[in-house]
């Protein structure tokens, strides 16, 4: 297709994004960024872990984006003695008629906010893991298929340790981004004080369908990304795994490992995304490094000794993006 | 009467030499004062009848106040129909003082006899001195070194070596100095400033003639690189690893670029469609983007800065 063409279709097509951030930010003041990767998660069909204190509005986020889309919201909040039943569902038995009956579980809903996963035991967590990249669930004998468009977005308490069960690097790595929510300024905390305080809470419309964003999902993946701009993503992807091609000398020691494939499929993806909520036919490396720290952020293990001088996988990510050269 | 007397003098001469002493001890040392840690030589002498048997002490143990070292051979000999046994015995002091030595008990008896009889040495005392010490003198050896003498063959040697040492120095320098002449004179590197850099290199792409052979995102690409890097060196920021998003809002606040701000986003965001958005641009942008990038160089190039100074004479720097 002709990139002009193409350009303007996906301006068209991508008009319902400021009306989707409008409608959102009725309820939600700021976390801009959080809603914005919501969306990316959601155009990308990846799944979010979001890392941040309580209070923060995650749930109201995810509520929020559910209501404008008139889809189907669930909060499960996990604890050590949730079972995989529970989650996915089970087979009752009908006494009436003597049969067994299936019950579906809260996981049958569209938007998922699975709240503090790291207190479940490892069996709940990859009975969710194993939902979020199937996308079907088996109960008895019966595979069912989960509706579209199906978000899970997961939350990690960062403060609390004891009675937790961490996620394992390599569940980790099937979310597509890890978010990190920071404290809103001090003017939008004011406003959230106003409108938790003084009036009723605004009403969230629906205002596009769960058709919408399986359209955009399409349009995502003609969205067009030059050879240069894959270069560029490669050569972070690859920055991580072996910092000194890069001139990064001192990262060697700091890194244990570093990105997967999948880092570089969700980069691309995510990049997309942001190209469509920006409203472009093409990405270009802003795209990229807008997403970049989200993507690699819980792909990037760090070593004793980094962990011991304080530098996080964001420290490295920064360094990475600032000695890659952009294309 | 005469016989009377004459028998009694004899009885009397008999009985004498047979109560007489048959046996005499004397214990003594080489000298009265030792240095500490010095050899002291001990000596037993002993005199006595031939038929007399004697025992002497064990002397390590008898002697406690001297640190024992060696015993010498025993000397003995007759004289006079006596028996003169003479043991020496070496000892060493690591105190100092004055010590005492002890009487030390020999025990004898006549071979025809079991009765042990003993005789005493007399006790004596020697003095051992600590060493002297003058603090104000250096430390010295004990002992001056030996000077062992060169033998012939090594001084040989040493000429030899030296001789050969000095032939090596000689050739290398006379090859370091040939090899030197034959070696180019290096000319000190220029460094030029960045705005004479990216000219030369905005000159160096028109000739290339990249867009017109085709190669529109080369030149494009190439032109970008070109006023990045300028800005890099020329407003020292990352600019190379910068998106044209980020370069832009640093452009906006440096005092120097803020008359080329609108023509830089104007030249990125047309780039970046070229770059990244296959999009394909009418010559004339072509040419226009290389006018853009000349005027971003030249717009941005330091000027002098002029001092007034001295009764109002301009100073240019």
């Amino acid at each position: 297709m002709d990139i002009t063409a193409l350009n303007e279709k996906i301006r068209k097509e991508s008009e319902f994004i400021d009306v989707l951030f409008n409608e959102i930010s009725k309820t939600i003041v700021g976390q801009k960024s959080m809603i914005e990767r919501l969306v990316v998660g959601l155009l990308g069909n990846g799944h979010i872990l979001l890392e941040g204190v309580p209070g923060l509005a995650k749930t109201l986020a995810i509520k929020s984006l559910a209501a404008t889309m008139k889809a189907k919201f669930q909060r499960i909040q996990f604890t050590p003695d949730l079972l995989p039943a529970d989650l996915l569902g089970t087979m009752i038995y009908n006494q009436k008629d003597g049969n067994f009956a299936i019950k579906k579980g809260p996981i049958f809903s569209n938007f998922i906010l699975a709240d503090e996963i790291n207190r479940a035991p490892a069996k709940v967590q990859s009975a969710l893991l194993e939902a979020m990249q199937e996308r079907q669930v088996t109960i008895g004998d019966t595979t069912f298929k989960l509706d579209e468009p199906f978000l899970v977005l997961a939350t990690q308490n960062p403060i609390e340790q004891e009675g937790t069960y961490p996620l394992p690097e390599a569940q980790v790595d099937r979310f597509m981004l890890k978010v990190k929510i920071t404290y809103p300024t001090r003017e939008e905390e004011q406003k959230i004080m106003k409108l938790n305080t003084t009036q009723d809470m605004p009403q969230i419309n629906a205002v596009i369908s769960p058709d919408d964003i399986l359209k955009a999902r399409k349009l995502v993946h003609e969205i067009y990304v030059d050879e240069k701009i894959e270069k560029y993503i490669l050569d972070i992807v690859f920055a991580t795994r072996s910092p000194k091609d890069f001139g990064l000398d001192e990262l060697t020691d700091l890194i244990s490992y570093g990105a997967s494939p999948r880092a570089t499929i969700n980069l691309a993806l995510g990049a997309r995304a942001i190209a469509f909520i920006r409203r472009r036919g093409f990405v270009i490396p802003e795209d990229v490094r807008t997403i970049c720290a989200d993507v690699l952020r819980h792909r990037i293990a760090v070593t004793y000794e980094a962990e011991a001088e304080d530098i996080t996988s964001e420290t490295i990510i920064t360094k990475i993006l600032n000695q890659v050269e952009v294309p | 009467m005469v016989k009377f007397f004459r028998a009694f003098f004899i009885f009397l001469l008999l009985t004498k030499s047979l109560l007489a002493q048959t046996i005499s001890v004397t214990a003594s040392t080489d000298t009265s004062e030792y240095k500490v840690g010095d050899y002291i030589t001990f000596s037993l002498e002993v005199k006595y009848d031939k038929n007399i048997k004697i025992e002497l002490p064990n002397l390590k143990d008898s002697l406690k106040v001297l640190e024992y070292i060696k015993t010498l051979p025993v000397d003995k000999k007759e004289v006079d129909g006596k028996i003169i046994e003479l043991h020496k015995f070496i000892f060493s002091k690591y105190d100092s003082g004055k010590v005492e030595i002890p009487s030390l008990k020999i025990l004898y008896n006549e071979k025809n006899s079991s009765d042990k009889k003993i005789i005493l040495t007399a006790p004596f005392s020697i003095l051992v001195k600590t060493l002297e010490v003058n603090p104000q003198e250096d430390i010295r050896d004990v002992k001056e070194p030996i000077k062992i003498p060169l033998p012939w063959w090594m001084i040989a040697i040493i000429i030899l070596s030296i001789a050969v040492l000095a032939l090596a120095i000689y050739f290398l320098v006379k090859y370091f100095k040939k090899k030197k002449s034959k070696e180019e004179i290096k000319l000190p590197e220029i460094i030029l400033p960045p705005h004479e850099i990216a000219l030369q290199k905005l000159n160096e792409l028109k000739e290339k003639k990249l867009w017109q052979n085709g190669k529109v995102k080369e030149y494009h690409s190439e032109l970008t690189d070109i006023i990045r890097e300028y800005f890099e060196n020329r407003f020292k920021f990352r600019a190379l690893e910068m998106p044209s998003s980020e370069i832009l809002p640093v452009i906006s606040i440096i005092e120097d670029a803020k008359e080329i701000f609108s023509t830089a986003e104007n030249f990125f965001s047309n780039a970046d469609l070229v770059k990244f958005a296959k999009f394909e641009p009418i010559p004339k942008v072509n040419e226009e983007m290389l006018e853009q990038a000349f005027e971003i160089v030249n717009k941005t190039i330091p000027k002098p800065k002029i001092d007034n100074q001295n009764n109002g004479e301009q100073n240019v720097r």
